[in-house]
Order: C-alpha cells, then structure tokens, then sequence
C-alpha cells in the first residue's frame, strides 16, 4: 500500500515575524512590547496596537503560561 | 444627520438551497445563475425591472468560494446592470447588514434613490480552488493544527462553558427552537423537528462543537432592494424600514493582543444600532441573528443585552419560539435553511421583512412591529468574530 506524504503546511516567514523564528531557531520565545506603553503586541505586527508606537521590541518570555481554551 | 427611517426594504428574493454537484452526475446551477434567479424573484417581489436600477446602487457580497476581487463588477456584467454606485460586502459573512447600512447612507445623501443588493454561492456544483489565507491564521493557526472556524469556535465554546457553567441543555434548546421554526418554512433544507438530546447525541465535530452546532453549506442566491421612503410608497409590497444601524469591525474587549474571546463586537454595534432607531429592549419583537454555529446565537443575545453576561438561567426560563418571549431564528436560521457562503447572512434580513409583512406564514410572531437583525463575519487569531453588523428593521417609520 502506497504511503500517502502529508505535510502539515509551514508558515510564511514575512518579514515582521522573522525575529520570532529567529528566536524560535535558538530554542528562545520572544514576543513584541511597546517600549512607550508597555503593552505586549501579538501575533507580530508593525506598531502597537494599544498607542500606535513604532517603538516595539523584541523580548524574551519566561515560557510559562496558562491554559485558556482548548480543541483536541 | 442620521439613516434612521431614510430607506426601506422593497423586495426579498431567495432561492431555494440545495447541495446539487456533491455527487458525480447532478444536475448543477453556477453562482451566476444563483444571483440572477435571486435578483428575479426580488423585482417580481418589488414590481420592479432592471431598468429600475441603472445608474443606481448595486451591492454585492463578496463569497469565499470564488475568489475573484472584481466580483461585484462582474455580477453588474452578467445582470446587465450599469450601476452608479458599486459596494462590495467586504465584512464576510456581516456583508449583507454591512450593506444595508452602506446602500441607505448612499440614499440618505441623495447620490442613489434605489439599490440591489444580492449575493450567492454555489460551493457543491462549483470548485474554484482555496484563495490565499489571512495572514494569522496562514501563520498562526493552520501550521499548529487548528482546522478552520469550527476548531476556533470550539474553544470559545469550551471558554463559555467553564467560566459560566453553560451545558449543552442550554445550548440544545437554541437547536431545537430553530428546526422547529424551520418545520414550519417551506425554504428551509432541514425540516425534520429534532429534540435536545439528539443535538447531544450528534457527532462531535471539534470538542465541545457538534454537527448540530454547525451551519450547513449549500448553494443558493439571495437579493434585497432598499428605496428611498418616496420610492418606497409608491411600490407593491409595505415598506420595512431600517429604522438603526450599526457595525463594528476588529472589535476588541481587553488588551488587543488577549481580547476577551467570549464577548462579541454586537454588544457595541447593537447599542448604536437600538439607540439610532430609538427602541429599547421591550420593544424588540424577533431577533434573526447569524448563525454560523448555535454559540454564535447564544453569545448574541447576551451581548446584545436582552440578558446579563452569563446569566444561564435567562435560557432556561425563555420561549425562543415565535409564540414565545423572545423569538429568534423564525425561519430556522442558515443552520437549517443553510449557507451560501456569505450570501447566507442575507437570509435574516429576509426573514425579517416577511415578518414584519406579516408573510411568516405558520410561523407569524404576533403583532410583530420591529426586528433586529445581525450579520458576523470572519474568526480573527484568538477572537471572536471580527467583523458585526447590527440592523433594527420595522414596518413603521
């Protein structure tokens, strides 16, 4: 019986997300915060979305988190 | 300056639906004989003709299964329509309502004084190929497992659940009240009365959600012609009026990046929508609320404020039938009229001029006198639906 290759599809590496594979790369989390407003910015994206600052950083997080919703 | 009372719904067309082209050998219609036959019954309804609307509004919304940016251009080409004012529904599955409110704005300000708006979709007897995706859930969702709307509503669900207690009771008893309804329309695609514990034993589709949670795909077309109140009353059938309106898009509850998945952009468009057409929560006769998945409904009308946010006992004590308290999906709903992709949300605004006509057949709400009407589209990254438009319809200016 022939062996049917199912690959699960990758994500486009754009250009604003390319540091959170970076991270990803080097076995870090790191998510975007505004260094005006100190608002958390996700999924990556040009500005903040809370006060519209260009002044976003990457940062690195501690990898803990809760469960909020799930789907099997 | 206000749209309130400055257009009226003139005439509804919707085509039966079907499932036509899922098996090799049927007989099958394209999208563009969807719309037409959509857009024949709306002037038969109207007693108007094509030449009604040149150089006036044209409204079309924009379908997921064919992905093609000009479509409302093209669907002026094939109706033989050369419009003067041209709107996409861009809000998806809210496109509809969205035009509603866009079509009576144009009218209001004196640019159009009639406007045509249809839509339809033929994703059994036409297979286009999948588009490219939003860039969140290219990215974000589909690489990690998440297989389309019904695996993120599934975790709105399941959120809702936990936070408030909410069972599947409450949630069967939404089922049940729209295949009632839809028993009693002869439109409707499925027609057989279920109980609660058939929605529990339906097959699960993506933990909590159920097969009879989800809307039903279908082909079909649907179309609706708003005039100016002064066009309006020169017409056939009793002018329904948009008496308020409002839409939010991208609407967000908390934090932007952790926005509260359990409350939707309704609670906002619809306080817009209530306050423009001066009506409060009593006088609200029917809702016909979108209904991609019985959550959807569920959430609205706590959203909407006809209850307190989780306050389950409200859907216990409530008869959601057209006898009832407050009567909801009088038709069935897409769930069981089914769902031409986002020509489906037009089916509430139809239903709702029949009732406010008093054409409900069997299933009349009494003395009906105002509606509200929703239109949802798209499922964001981590959110509830992004895109939610509010009507309030009534049969007196």
């Amino acid at each position: 019986m022939a062996e049917v290759d199912v690959r699960k599809p990758l994500p486009a590496i754009t250009t604003e997300a390319k540091p959170f594979w970076d991270g990803a790369a080097q076995n870090k989390l790191v998510m975007q915060l505004c260094k005006d407003c100190g608002a958390w910015v996700w999924t990556p994206r040009p500005l903040c979305n809370e006060c519209g600052s260009e002044r976003i950083e990457w940062t690195p997080m501690s990898g803990k988190g809760e469960i909020y919703s799930f789907t099997p | 300056m206000s749209i309130r009372n400055k257009a009226a719904i003139v005439g509804i067309g919707e085509t039966p639906t079907d499932r036509l082209g899922s098996k090799p050998g049927e007989p099958r219609k394209s999208s563009a004989e969807y719309i037409s036959w959509a857009m024949r019954l709306a002037l038969e309804d109207a007693g108007l003709s094509l030449k009604d609307f040149q150089g006036q509004g044209l409204g079309v919304t924009i379908p997921t299964a064919y992905p093609q940016p000009f479509w409302p251009e093209e669907v002026a080409e094939i109706l033989g329509i050369t419009p003067g004012f041209l709107l996409g529904g861009a809000t998806g599955g809210a496109g509809a309502v969205s035009l509603l409110g866009g079509m009576a704005a144009a009218i209001t300000s004196g640019l159009i004084d009639i406007a045509l708006v249809c839509g339809s979709a033929a994703p059994f007897s036409e297979h286009w190929g999948g588009g490219i995706q939003p860039g969140d859930m290219r990215d974000w969702e589909i690489p990690y497992g998440t297989m389309g709307p019904n695996s993120k509503i599934a975790m709105v669900m399941r959120r809702y659940m936990h936070e408030y207690g909410a069972t599947l009771d409450h949630f069967g008893k939404i089922a049940v009240a729209g295949r009632y309804h839809a028993s009693l329309n002869p439109l409707a695609y499925l027609r057989k009365p279920i109980t609660v514990q058939d929605y529990k034993e339906s097959r699960l589709v993506a933990d909590p959600v159920r097969l009879l949670d989800c809307v039903m795909p279908a082909n079909g077309g649907r179309a609706y012609i708003l005039a100016s109140p002064e066009r309006a009353k020169t017409l056939r059938k009793k002018p329904i009026y948009l008496k308020g309106f409002g839409e939010r898009s991208n609407p967000s509850y908390g934090p932007r990046a952790g926005s509260d998945a359990l409350v939707m952009g309704v609670k906002d468009a619809g306080k817009v929508a209530m306050e423009m057409a001066d009506v409060k929560h009593g006088d609200i006769n029917f809702l016909q609320l979108y209904d991609d998945y019985i959550i959807v409904v569920y959430l609205q009308i706590e959203d909407l404020g006809f209850c307190a946010k989780g306050d389950v006992s409200f859907y216990e004590r409530t008869d959601f039938t057209f006898k009832g308290h407050l009567p909801i999906q009088t038709g069935g709903g897409m769930i069981n009229v089914g769902q031409p992709s986002t020509a489906g949300g037009t089916l509430h605004i139809i239903e709702a001029v029949r009732q406010l006509r008093g054409e409900g057949g069997e299933r009349q709400v009494p003395n009906a006198k105002t509606g509200l009407v929703s239109g949802l589209g798209v499922l964001p990254y981590g959110k509830n639906l992004g895109c939610c438009a509010v009507a309030v319809l009534g049969s007196e200016a």
